[in-house]
């Protein structure tokens, strides 16, 4: 499973979708932050795990802190490709983008989704997302290795960060709902920045939920050793 | 019994400079590893007769526990996988003790810059997307399948390593030595290999010289074509009698629901046609000193062509993982089928089996020792 900053984007004025792509580009040297992810079924707890994530422009490494059979487990991903490692591997082995689709990861391609590298936005309306005025934007995909064929991305006006996120497949059929929120700042180049602090995913088509929390967040450059294969075991 | 003293040497001299920096972080972790292992071996076999040259146990039990130590200071990183393993090897009435204790892999590693690392250690140094062979890599070739219930011990080096950025790496190494179980085949020796890593294609080339030795040099190349489809290739050119180049080339699809069909073809110019397959057998069946000599000088692959296929649910399910795999050599019509699968129990620990069958006679590669070969075992993780 793998995750990446999510850059949940601004919307000032009318042309959002515009400030979408720019405020994106916004870089940070690196950041490093822990999750905790527990999947429910028909309200039964399936699955719990902690992962720590490092990010740096396109790549991201997380390594598993739990439960104790994964620890040390590492999924590395720069651009599409991806590889896995754990300790006593004999190498790492590449694995395709499909396979963090599947099966209870696929929420961890909810949190790595690249809205502004895989999609076009569009300024579709205004809506109110729990009493919270919203820009809605229709993100279509670039390309066919996005995940997704089309996102509905609520952005709050006045928080400038996006609350809520609904996921459309090929054949346009809703995939998945998410929603997020930003109890977390984290603070560079004297800017304070709202950082995601949970983000809650429902699967549209089974009783089935994923919360994500987000802690410990560090904002500092990384080495890029770290996302070198031969010095990531 | 060796002493296990010398593989808790250094996590206990971790602890003791931990209490010397305050600014630091210490972690480890380990799993036991507790397997029975049953093998089938051939008594007709050429190279093997009566399994009175080789003496293969017919039975194994194994306890192993595979410990990991992580210390991080500012500037230094720390890490030691020490092994400590006990089995007892039955072979008809004679049974047989076979303990040890060694790291696997160690390293110290200091940041020298943002992109320079420079560490000594006990590495392994592998590389590559293949799955049946590692050609890119000289030190293992076979990828860990002749023994694949142990992991690989690592290369004992001095090695730096500069990363200008996220998509390349240059990294220079001397190989001191082999590890722990491996021939001293690369002892002083120079490494320098490059890597590149980009949005769909990561490639990597490496050179090693050895003294009085012509120089190996291996490659591999993975294109990820689209979430899908993943293309992939591994070349070495190296020196037997003469200067040859083996090539691996291989493509895995994945489906929707995340299984992996993995297909690779593989070109050993190193290796035997089928004429000389058969006249190597054919040597072996003289007499038991013939026989032994083949059995000692039987190269980690025979023939000239393989076909491998691997079909594998995906690694990164939380609670059943599983691998099928075939292999066919196209020079002597020989086949390998083997399988494993792990079953998750609870957070610390899950079961695991796997089973090899060789078709095919006794002039046949895959079959020339075994019949067949099963394991079956418990792994937990602790703390």
């Amino acid at each position: 499973m793998q995750y990446k900053f999510i850059c949940h984007c601004s919307a000032r004025s009318a042309n959002i979708a515009s400030q979408f792509r720019s405020r994106s580009r916004r870089r940070l040297p690196g950041i490093i932050w822990e999750i905790n992810l527990v999947s429910t079924e028909n309200g039964r707890v399936i699955d719990a795990q902690d992962f720590e994530v490092s990010a740096i422009e396109e790549a991201s490494v997380a390594e598993t802190l739990r439960p104790p059979r994964f620890r040390g487990s590492k999924l590395l991903q720069i651009g599409h490709n991806m590889w896995i490692t754990r300790p006593g591997l004999s190498k790492p082995i590449p694995i395709s983008p499909r396979q963090r689709l599947s099966g209870m990861v696929s929420n961890g391609d909810i949190a790595a989704t690249n809205y502004v590298g895989d999609y076009n936005p569009e300024l579709v309306g205004e809506e109110t997302v729990q009493s919270e005025p919203c820009y809605v934007l229709e993100l279509t995909a670039k390309h066919k290795r996005a995940t997704y064929n089309r996102i509905r991305y609520w952005i709050s006006k006045s928080r400038e960060v996006g609350v809520k996120a609904e996921f459309y497949s090929l054949s346009n059929k809703l995939m998945k709902i998410a929603n997020f929120n930003y109890k977390n700042n984290i603070v560079y180049a004297e800017k304070t920045i709202p950082f995601i602090s949970d983000m809650t995913i429902k699967d549209a088509l089974m009783d089935a939920v994923t919360t994500m929390k987000y802690g410990t967040i560090t904002v500092k450059s990384i080495s890029p050793n770290k996302f070198d294969l031969g010095q990531i075991q | 019994m060796k002493s296990y003293s010398t593989a808790l040497y250094l996590p206990i001299t971790f602890v003791i400079t931990t209490s010397i920096y305050a600014d630091h972080s210490i972690s480890w972790d380990g799993t036991l590893y507790g397997y029975v292992e049953t093998m089938n071996v051939r008594r007709d076999s050429i190279l093997n007769p009566n399994n009175q040259i080789a003496a293969l146990s017919s039975r194994t039990a194994t306890i192993e526990t595979r410990l990991n130590f992580k210390l991080e200071l500012e500037n230094w990183d720390f890490t030691a996988r020490p092994i400590l393993l006990m089995n007892e090897k039955s072979n008809n009435s004679v049974t047989k003790d076979n303990n040890a204790a060694y790291f696997s892999q160690w390293q110290a590693r200091f940041h020298a810059t943002d992109n320079v690392n420079i560490s000594i250690g006990r590495e392994v140094l592998n590389w590559g997307p293949a799955q049946f062979k590692s050609l890119a890599s000289p030190f293992y070739f076979d990828n860990g399948r002749s023994n694949p219930m142990r992991e690989l011990s690592g290369m004992d080096n001095i090695k730096i390593a500069w990363s200008p950025n996220i998509n390349n790496t240059i990294t220079l190494a001397r190989i001191n030595k082999s590890g722990h179980d491996l021939p001293n085949d690369w002892n002083n020796s120079w490494l320098l290999k490059l890597d590149t890593r980009s949005n769909e294609l990561a490639t990597g080339i490496a050179i090693l010289r050895y003294p009085n030795v012509n120089t190996f040099i291996g490659m591999y190349g993975q294109y990820t074509a689209n979430d899908s489809l993943l293309l992939y290739t591994e070349i070495a050119s190296s020196v037997d009698v003469k200067r040859q180049i083996d090539t691996l080339m291989g493509i895995a699809w994945t489906f929707d629901n995340g299984q992996t069909l993995n297909l690779e073809y593989m070109r050993n110019n190193h290796g035997f046609n089928s004429d000389e397959i058969h006249a190597y057998f054919n040597q072996a069946s003289v007499n038991y000193a013939q026989a032994a000599y083949a059995l000692s000088h039987l190269p980690l692959l025979l023939g000239k062509d393989y076909l491998h296929l691997v079909w594998q649910s995906n690694p990164l399910e939380t609670y059943i993982y599983w691998r099928i795999m075939a292999t066919h050599s196209i020079t002597d019509h020989g086949n390998e089928l083997s399988a494993y699968a792990e079953y998750t129990l609870n957070e610390s620990t899950s079961l695991f089996g796997m089973a090899i069958v060789n078709l095919g006679n006794e002039r046949q590669e895959f079959s020339s020792l075994l019949h067949n070969n099963f394991n079956l075992g418990i792994k937990i993780a602790f703390p």
